[in-house]
């Protein structure tokens, strides 16, 4: 299996968790979650209710609600089962985390939130048809946007369906519907308003859940230093800082995941709704912060559950993806693994909330805007499209088979390749073009996509093979990026001299 | 029109240096050593060219901007060499604060390092190099003059 293959959400049986307590916590915890869409639902009144939280959001609302979104389920459970299985390389997953906070407000989020200042801004697309005066680039973006998140949702949907399955025994059919339903309707009545605030929940509990479970975990191991010499002398290869990566392989994520960061419509879209554009001041340290206390949960049962597998204190896990939900139940008192699996699902329904407002935004504004036939009542046909993409991502997660880990694989890159450089670049950059925004989301659209297929074996042997392992969406990026810059040079229409003043002033400040 | 900047060559140079990697690593035959470096190099010039960039202003950047991405972009360039110059670790190799030498470089210099500086660069700068205190109001006057012409909003 590929390094990239393990970066896709669950996709194995998890062991079973259900017990009285755990059930109980877990039902407590989607109490909680319903309370707060019902308040939000009572909130959102207006399309940019339901697509900005009316631009009314905190910095401390902003900063767990963009944690929340941007792990995901993966440092719960594939990082901490990608450590396991490939070494202390995997860890270049999340080292950028160090840069990208202040490489994302530098770059993208003032300008983004004071282009919502002057201009009625729903998405980032509607940010990119702005730039560049274009609805086809707004359409362009709309569709790749899509065509990211679909696969992405239907990863976690099925991951979701997984832990729901561990923590109430009802199976995975239902684990999914379930999940799936709760969040379509608290998503679709309360909007990004409800996402905002449950991912506030989430985010808290996944950050001090995973300081309590990385004490645990030094604690198992024996302290650090005994855990680094117990795995240096059983294999040192793991204790590499390459792990079972190539050099170019790893320094390839450090890429991808630095630069990356600012395609991913779903966090970049947090940036429309903070109330004052002065409170992203304190933003970067915040958020930096908070990613750092979740990463320690990967980092620490990663490498301590290791140990206790090398020294024959713990089975081995079966998927590696088993590796954090089997140090929880063996290693953890059954109240704090209670909450973390819980925490688990509630990682997977804030990064599924955020995706579907996100989906919603591109059918009903951006491509009926692109195509001249904007819609009446975007409130309720965002209402009726999230409904659409949950179900549809529900039927993908359940029917699509292996299909569904290429679609979550291929999203990131999609999206990174697709949007960084007319997005990163082009906000910035006054000589960037109209055609050359286009030329790159095209090119990183159809790139992702092709070579997503091409190098994607499924059960047999892919067609395509990139040597080093290399992650092909590090090369759809670059390739972008490089289309950006050079079809800017050879072109005119869209560069910022052509803007309003107000909004090149937004994008000049 | 292309209107050049230190941030925009460098996003240019640090584009051709990872492509001419990946482009070497999918020749045929044995992939050379150098490509690694080469992305490694190229990862840095990107970060400085779309920070330099992203901190450009109508009236220019601050050079203290500059120097904190210079740093990071260095720092970052330090990180990836000590990771690619380290030898394997074994039970003579010196630990640093639980890791071996290699690992902990890149978990404490390459991982946690620009973290300690970076995001308090942001807060230090706010006001003077980001968004100063009459930003709000000159956009919002913008707005308003615009509103005034009754010029079609996109």
């Amino acid at each position: 299996m590929s390094h990239a293959l393990l970066l896709a959400a669950q996709t194995g049986e998890l062991p079973s968790a259900a017990s009285p307590l755990v059930v109980g916590v877990g039902v407590a915890y989607f109490a909680v979650v319903v309370a707060i869409a019902v308040w939000a639902s009572r909130r959102t009144r207006t399309r940019e209710d339901f697509y900005l939280a009316g631009k009314g959001i905190g910095l401390i609302a902003l900063t767990l609600a963009a944690m929340a979104s941007t792990f995901s389920g993966f440092t719960f459970i594939g990082g901490p089962g990608l450590l396991f299985a490939t070494g202390l390389g995997a860890m270049f997953f999340v080292l950028p985390a160090s840069v990208t906070n202040a490489f994302t407000v530098w770059v993208v989020a003032k300008r983004l939130r004071l282009l919502v200042e002057v201009r009625p801004v729903l998405s980032i697309p509607g940010a990119i048809g702005l730039r560049y005066g274009s609805r086809a680039a707004q359409g362009w973006a709309g569709a790749a946007v899509l065509a990211g998140i679909i696969g992405y949702m239907a990863t976690n949907v099925l991951a979701l369906g997984l832990v729901l399955d561990a923590l109430f025994g009802v199976g995975l059919g239902w684990g999914i519907w379930i999940g799936t339903t709760v969040v379509f309707v608290y998503s679709a009545t309360g909007g990004i308003l409800a996402g905002i605030y449950t991912d506030v929940f989430q985010g808290t509990i996944m950050a001090v859940a995973s300081v309590l479970v990385f004490m645990y975990a030094l604690d198992a191991g024996g302290g650090l230093g005994s855990i680094s010499t117990t795995l240096l002398v059983a294999d040192p290869g793991f204790m590499s800082p390459w792990g079972s990566f190539t050099p170019i392989a790893a320094l390839s994520l450090y890429l991808l995941f630095s630069i990356g960061v600012v395609g991913q419509p779903h966090v970049m879209h947090k940036f429309f709704m903070i109330r004052d554009p002065s409170r992203l001041k304190w933003y970067p340290v915040l958020v930096t912060i908070a990613m750092a206390l979740v990463i320690l949960l990967m980092f620490g049962v990663g490498l301590a559950y290791k140990a206790l597998v090398v020294t024959g204190q713990a089975p081995s896990p079966d998927p590696a993806d088993n590796t954090a939900p089997l140090f929880l139940l063996q290693h953890t008192p059954r109240l704090l693994a209670a909450i973390v699996f819980s925490g688990i699902a509630a990682a997977m329904m804030s990064t599924v909330d955020a995706f579907l407002n996100v989906g919603a935004a591109a059918i009903t504004h951006d491509i009926p805007t692109a195509l001249g036939r904007p819609l009446e009542d975007e409130l309720r046909a965002g209402r009726i499209a999230t409904v659409v993409l949950a179900v549809a991502s529900g039927i993908v997660a359940q029917t699509s088979g292996t299909l569904v880990a290429l679609l979550g694989i291929a999203g990131y890159g999609l999206l990174a390749s697709a949007l960084v450089p007319a997005l990163a670049v082009g906000l910035n950059w006054p000589g960037a073009t109209r055609s050359a925004a286009i030329a790159s989301i095209v090119t990183g659209l159809v790139s992702s996509l092709v070579l997503g297929l091409l190098t994607w074996g499924g059960a047999g042997d892919p067609i395509l093979s990139v040597p080093e392992g290399i992650t092909v969406s590090a090369m759809t990026l670059v390739l972008s990026l490089g289309v950006f810059l050079l079809v800017s040079a050879l072109t005119r229409g869209g560069t910022m001299d052509e803007l309003d003043d107000d909004v090149r002033l937004a994008l000049e400040i | 029109m292309m209107r050049p900047s230190l941030g925009l060559a460098s996003l240019t140079a640090g584009t051709l240096t990872v492509a001419a990697a990946y482009i070497a690593v999918l020749l045929p035959g044995p992939a050379p050593a150098w490509p690694a470096w080469s992305v490694a190099l190229g990862t840095c010039l990107l970060l400085f060219g779309f920070l330099d960039l992203g901190a450009g202003r109508r009236d220019g950047r601050p050079l203290a901007v500059r120097l904190v991405f210079a740093g990071t972009a260095i720092w970052v360039a330090v990180g990836f060499l000590g990771i690619l110059w380290s030898t394997p670790a074994d039970l003579e190799t010196p630990f640093v604060w639980g890791l071996p030498l290699p690992a902990a470089w890149m978990i404490y210099v390459l991982g946690i390092g620009p973290a300690l500086f970076l995001p308090l660069a942001w807060v230090v700068l706010f006001r003077s190099a980001t968004l100063p205190d009459d930003a709000l109001d000159r956009l919002r006057a913008a707005k308003r003059a615009h509103e005034a012409a009754g010029e079609d909003t996109p």
